[in-house]
């Protein structure tokens, strides 16, 4: 028996039409097995038609294989000989230009945004548009109307570097500075240069060394130094070059620690261990928002290098008015030296009730105290916390909620975190400082360090590293700033800040790169209704031949 | 009376073989910029090369072609369609690798799809002789 040719043509169609099904049945979430064994009947059928078709035509190439001899070609003119190997060079001849383009030889690919052109306002640059102005005809410019706008550049395989030159109106308050970022990440992250700072541009006031950065004293109390390696212990330098973070050398005696804290969000720890962690964690959704609710806990070492994770699953719930049930999770860790580790906590919907850890040395520069009512009704208690500074700093207070708003005990001192979303900053002194929080809800963070008890307090770093103070009021908590800033050309009130980026500290997808333009003072409640006007962004991307 | 255009003799082999080598490079320059993306399209628009492929394909429609004669298929053939499978499904799952264990199943499926109707096209090939 044959198959006729519209057999096997409705047959091939019917089975692309169920591999695609499958397919679609798979990303859209509606597969069902039955879809598998269909498509698994039809590669069996299939195999077993190849299969006779292949037993058949053997048996009849043994009588047809003598019929067909190709005929000897004739000879060529020398015109025709010559046409065509002309026509085979024309693959050679592309072939060479572009591995010439891709390896030999050195390009720069410059690209001019003229943000309220013409150009622009039919393709815009800038997105999203909700975040910039209209463009205006007159103007030539669009203003940015909120925090972070992005743009895409093109880059060439194999490039090198990328440097940005912006153009931006001088309107910047006191407190602002615009950052150029580049994404560094599959996710949201960006690489993030500063070209505009007001506290960067009164440093050259201040000594300072130039060398691979330029580190600025600004503590007169302190020395001058050259090289990152001679800052001295116990200082805080605020940089924005990624500076490694130096461990201290101290050897520690370490005991269990339970830490029964509630806490929400994303948090960072930094641990001192001795050859293992042993971490056991109870975790409960809130289920506020749709969406799975898993936590991911994390251990790094100081160079980044994971070394062990582990995710507490979803609870399963999405109501949230039913009390979610206490999760557990264990992360183990083993054969790890004596020093400091990084422990993460990714940002998820619900609290972490509890920790129980085998080392009692546990700080860390921000924490999201949750034991409240408007989480989990009854769970509000009091939580005690300890800064043991040996340098002034700040501590900053920041609550979302009404139920939030609340006295705040410092060292006996009463210190009142009188409004929510704003910002409530108490001046640190050095020595011991023990914080009372009454009814939690509450953001606690400062350049000092913070544990949750005076035993469980380590310094785990020589110097402590921040970023650049947003504030030139902050500059009285920082000791050095070590920076590769740029000073910005200032003329006719426009400013044209810089920054470069190493391409291979960048995500490139599909030869796009995704940048952003950082203006932080515009998520501020009282610069949201301020604008900063653009008029270009000019990006060069250099690629290095051999 | 009927207009007809045919190229005919050398210069339509000369068309059928810049039509050929175009198409090739064509395609070989497609596949390397899936696999190696923005190699190719920094610096060459592979839409001209492909206004010149479609122009001399539809010149080539008009051109004299020698009658082939078909040759019975031999074991290059055969492994020459299984390079082809494995190269289909080598690409396919370097493109779609960011879909997980999706990936190898759609990269399988497309490489013995590629085999099988490479065979099925080379022995239908036969048949009609």
């Amino acid at each position: 028996m044959k198959a006729s040719p519209g057999f096997v043509v409705v047959f091939l169609l019917t089975f692309l039409v169920s591999i695609v099904g499958t397919i679609s049945a798979l990303i859209l979430d509606f597969y069902s097995s039955w879809m598998g064994w269909l498509v698994l009947g039809f590669v069996i059928v299939l195999l077993w038609l190849f299969g006779r078709k292949f037993i058949k035509g053997a048996k009849r190439d043994v009588k047809v294989a003598s019929r067909f001899v190709k005929k000897e070609e004739k000879e060529y003119p020398t015109l025709f000989k010559v046409l065509h190997f002309l026509i085979l060079l024309v693959p050679v001849f592309i072939l060479s230009y572009l591995i010439y383009v891709n390896f030999i030889t050195f390009q720069e690919f410059n690209y001019f945004y003229d943000i309220g052109s013409e150009q622009d306002v039919s393709k815009p640059y800038l997105s999203p548009l909700n975040r910039i102005s209209e463009a205006d005809v007159n103007s030539s410019y669009r203003n940015l109307t909120s925090q972070l706008v992005y743009f895409n550049v093109l880059i060439p395989r194999g490039s090198d570097s990328v440097h940005v030159l912006v153009r931006v109106k001088d309107g910047f308050p006191e407190s602002g500075s615009m950052y150029i970022g580049g994404q560094n990440k599959v996710e949201w992250s960006y690489l993030s240069k500063i070209v505009y700072s007001p506290v960067l541009n009164l440093l050259s006031k201040y000594n300072h060394t130039s060398g691979e950065y330029n580190i600025y004293r600004i503590n007169p109390k302190l020395p001058i130094v050259s090289n990152i390696s001679d800052l001295p212990s116990g200082s805080v330098v605020a940089e924005n070059v990624g500076l490694k973070k130096v461990p201290v050398d101290e050897k520690y005696n370490l005991k269990n620690l339970t830490i029964n804290v509630g806490l929400r969000d994303a948090h960072t720890f930094y641990l001192y261990l001795n050859d293992s962690l042993v971490l056991d964690i109870k975790k409960q959704d809130i289920n506020w928002y749709n969406g799975s609710d898993e936590l991911n806990v994390s251990l790094f070492d100081l160079n980044d290098a994971l070394l062990g994770s582990i995710t507490i699953a979803d609870d399963g719930l999405n109501d949230r008015k039913i009390t979610a049930p206490v999760q557990s999770g264990r992360l183990i860790v083993e054969n790890l030296s004596s020093g400091v580790y990084v422990l993460k906590f990714s940002g998820y919907d619900g609290i972490i009730r509890e920790m129980k850890l085998n080392t009692n040395k546990i700080v860390t520069n921000k924490l999201f105290l949750a034991d409240s009512n408007v989480y989990l009704n009854g769970s509000q208690k009091n939580s005690t916390l300890y800064i043991g500074s040996n340098r002034e700093s700040g501590l900053k207070f920041v609550t979302y909620h009404s139920q939030g708003v609340q006295n705040v005990s410092v060292d006996g001192n009463i210190f009142s975190v009188s409004n929510y979303s704003s910002d409530f900053i108490y001046n640190l002194g050095i020595g011991e400082q023990n914080i009372s929080v009454p009814h939690n809800d509450l953001i606690v963070s400062s350049n000092s360090f913070i544990s949750f008890s005076k035993e469980s307090f380590f310094e785990p770093f020589k110097f402590v590293i921040v970023g650049i103070p947003s504030d030139v009021e902050d500059l009285k908590y920082v000791d050095y700033i070590v920076s590769d800033y740029i000073l910005p050309e200032q003329k006719d009130g426009w400013i044209v800040g810089e920054a470069s980026f190493d391409v291979k500290d960048l995500y490139i997808k599909d030869g796009k790169l995704s940048m952003l333009i950082n203006t932080p003072h515009f998520a501020r409640e009282d610069f949201q209704n301020s604008t900063i006007a653009v008029d270009w962004v000019n990006i060069s991307v250099k690629k290095n031949g051999f | 009376m009927v207009f007809k255009f045919e190229i005919k003799g050398r210069w339509a082999e000369v068309v059928n073989h810049t039509f050929q080598t175009l198409l090739v490079t064509y395609l070989i320059l497609l596949l390397i910029e899936q696999v190696w993306t923005t190699t190719i399209s920094f610096y060459l628009n592979l839409n001209y090369l492909l206004v010149a492929v479609i122009v001399l394909g539809i010149l080539d429609v008009f051109s004299e072609h020698k009658k082939e004669f078909f040759k019975e298929p031999t074991k290059k053939d055969y492994i020459f369609i299984g390079i082809l499978g494995i190269v289909g499904f080598a690409v396919i799952k370097f493109k779609t690798a960011s879909l997980g264990w999706l990936s190898w199943v759609i990269s399988v499926i497309a490489g013995i799809l590629i085999i099988l109707l490479s065979l099925l096209v080379l022995e239908e090939d036969e048949d009609e002789d």
